[in-house]
């Protein structure tokens, strides 16, 4: 398959680990949802890809239990030590990472050996040039029946939800769907989710479409951005989207929250939409 | 701050069809609600009052939740729907829940409510904070506030070239909402209403319903809403009955929606719930 290059906004490192653990502070309410409703339960084995510092992995050990298993896959190796680290940390022995390309990955691979209940993933098929052609590549590994859920954001909704009155809010909504476009990345990963579980033979999934928003003074949403800017300052800057000074990165969280008090309207992090589907039949 | 504000005209109607589209709507979002009332802390043996009730549905998800040792108080300026959600009570077993007609900012209740609850209700009137203000009489000590309302505006970028059916139904839908007075926004104004109704700040959540599936109950429950709206619509000279066509649009919407492959979002709804102090 021809690859169109699709470059990571956010970057790597420290900053972007700490920013991805942050992150699911935020979401893995939902993203545990997601995974109960598909049925994600104990004994079951896993295949989970876009592991990055292995937030959904943990999260689906404790589900599948000791008796269950889950293979977390990412391209980028350095993320993967965080998140073994993590695992060694709580003791897990039923979690392990493998660096790959998710596209990539062949039923000859060694922890291949049976195939898996589900597989899922969180933020990952956005980077993927076709979601469509990546399920259907993911659903081999798969027995019958087998389950699959996806978290992906929507950018295409997120410049709409931006209130008026609120200028921060819109530049910042602005540049962020900005950098994702420039880095080639899908920005209607959501919307995509059911064309690409219909043509990777699975049943009409279940979605649902939602967004963390707060306008409290003590709400953790807007550090939590301005921790989004600092990982996407280089290549917001390597775009010509906007410049570090005009970001202010490190005084963004307290404009924000003052605009939020001011105009009295909740901020709303990146939209998201999830799916969960079971495969129809066997894939040929 | 004025209360001289009116209330919107009820943009829905008051139908036969209207008590069923109430019915399919909270199979859609019931779920929304039940995991709103279980974040807000509704539980066991608690005595609520359930502000709009309609068909019933909000209280009879809070009757669940209170279980046999609680109540659920049910208020509504519409007599005639009340009598679809005691019947439906009655079908449930629930033997706590009682409905009073009246207008709930003024109607009088015995007070003392562990919890004032209400879905699709604050957008109807004229003066949210003045009607919570009001609302919030009714609650006992370290009362719950809890609403879910509506979020019109991520739709201004949903229209797509795709989906001409689609299309329609958001610009109408819009300005019928619009021109009775019915507020848009009311979600993301909860924040200031609670507010500015002397409440502590509520914790908040954005979601909304969605589907593709050829089977999905999405379709009709959209026609419905429109079988709902259309005497208001015409009225208005939005449009008229015979080019909304609302026998067929649920077909039209299913087809439409599964020959784009693009999913149809509902409306979404953003929950607040706060707790009094003292």
């Amino acid at each position: 398959m021809e690859r169109r290059g699709i470059d990571y906004a956010l970057g790597r490192g420290a900053h972007e680990t700490s920013r991805l653990i942050e992150q699911s502070r935020i979401y893995n309410p939902s993203t545990r949802r997601m995974l109960q409703e598909a049925g994600v339960s104990e004994g079951m084995r896993v295949l989970e890809i876009g592991s990055g510092a292995g937030d959904v992995a943990l999260m689906l050990a404790e589900m599948v239990g000791p008796e269950g298993h889950v293979v977390g896959v990412d391209m980028d190796a350095s993320i993967l030590e965080t998140a073994r680290a993590r695992v060694r940390e709580l003791g897990l022995r039923n979690v392990e990472f493998i660096a790959e390309n998710a596209l990539a990955l062949t039923a000859e691979s060694a922890v291949f050996d049976s195939p898996f209940d589900a597989v899922a993933g969180r933020f990952v098929l956005m980077y993927t040039p076709d979601p469509a052609e990546t399920l259907t590549r993911l659903a081999a590994h798969l027995k019958p029946g087998g389950i699959a859920a996806f978290q992906e954001p929507e950018y295409t909704l997120y410049k709409a939800l931006s209130s008026a009155g609120a200028p921060l809010m819109r530049q910042l909504i602005e540049w962020i769907v900005s950098a994702f476009e420039c880095s080639g990345a899908r920005l209607d990963a959501g919307l995509t989710l059911l064309r690409a579980f219909a043509s990777a033979g699975f049943a009409p999934p279940s979605m649902r479409f939602e967004a963390p928003i707060g306008a409290a003074k003590e709400w953790a949403g807007y550090q939590y951005m301005s921790t989004i800017f600092q990982s996407l300052l280089p290549r917001l800057e390597r775009y010509g989207v906007a410049s570090t000074r005009e970001v202010g990165a490190e005084t963004l969280a307290e404009r924000l929250r003052a605009e939020v008090l001011s105009s009295k309207r909740p901020f709303f992090l990146p939209p998201h939409i999830m799916a969960h589907a079971a495969l129809k039949k066997r894939p040929a | 701050m004025s209360s001289q504000k009116r209330d919107a005209e009820y943009t829905m109607g008051r139908t036969e069809s209207e008590t069923e589209r109430l019915i399919q709507q909270s199979q859609l979002y019931d779920d929304v609600t039940r995991r709103f009332l279980f974040r807000c802390g509704i539980e066991n043996g608690m005595n609520v009052l359930d502000i709009g009730s309609g068909a019933g549905d909000v209280a009879l998800a809070l009757a669940d939740a209170v279980g046999p040792e609680g109540s659920v108080t049910g208020v509504d300026v519409n007599g005639e729907i009340l009598e679809t959600a005691r019947q439906r009570a009655q079908e449930a077993g629930h033997e706590n829940m009682q409905f009073v007609v009246g207008d709930a900012r003024t109607v009088d209740l015995p007070g003392g409510y562990d919890a004032v609850v209400g879905r699709l209700a604050l957008m109807y009137m004229g003066d949210p904070i003045d009607a919570l203000r009001k609302l919030i009489q009714h609650l006992g000590a370290n009362g719950i506030v809890a609403f879910q309302e509506i979020d019109f505006l991520p739709y201004n970028a949903f229209l797509h070239p795709d989906t001409p059916v689609t299309n329609n139904l958001i610009e109408w839908a819009r300005s019928g909402f619009e021109r009775s007075g019915a507020h848009l926004e009311m979600g993301r104004e909860l924040y200031q209403t609670f507010v500015g109704a002397g409440l502590p700040e509520p914790v908040m959540h954005f979601e909304a319903p969605m589907g593709g599936p050829a089977d999905w109950p999405g379709y009709e429950y959209i026609a419905n809403s429109f079988r709902s709206l259309s005497p208001l619509l015409d009225s208005y000279g939005i449009v008229s009955p015979e080019e909304l066509d609302v026998d067929t649009l649920a077909e039209r919407l299913r087809a439409e929606v599964v020959s784009s492959k693009r999913p149809f979002i509902l409306p979404p709804h953003i929950t607040a719930h706060a707790r009094v102090d003292g």
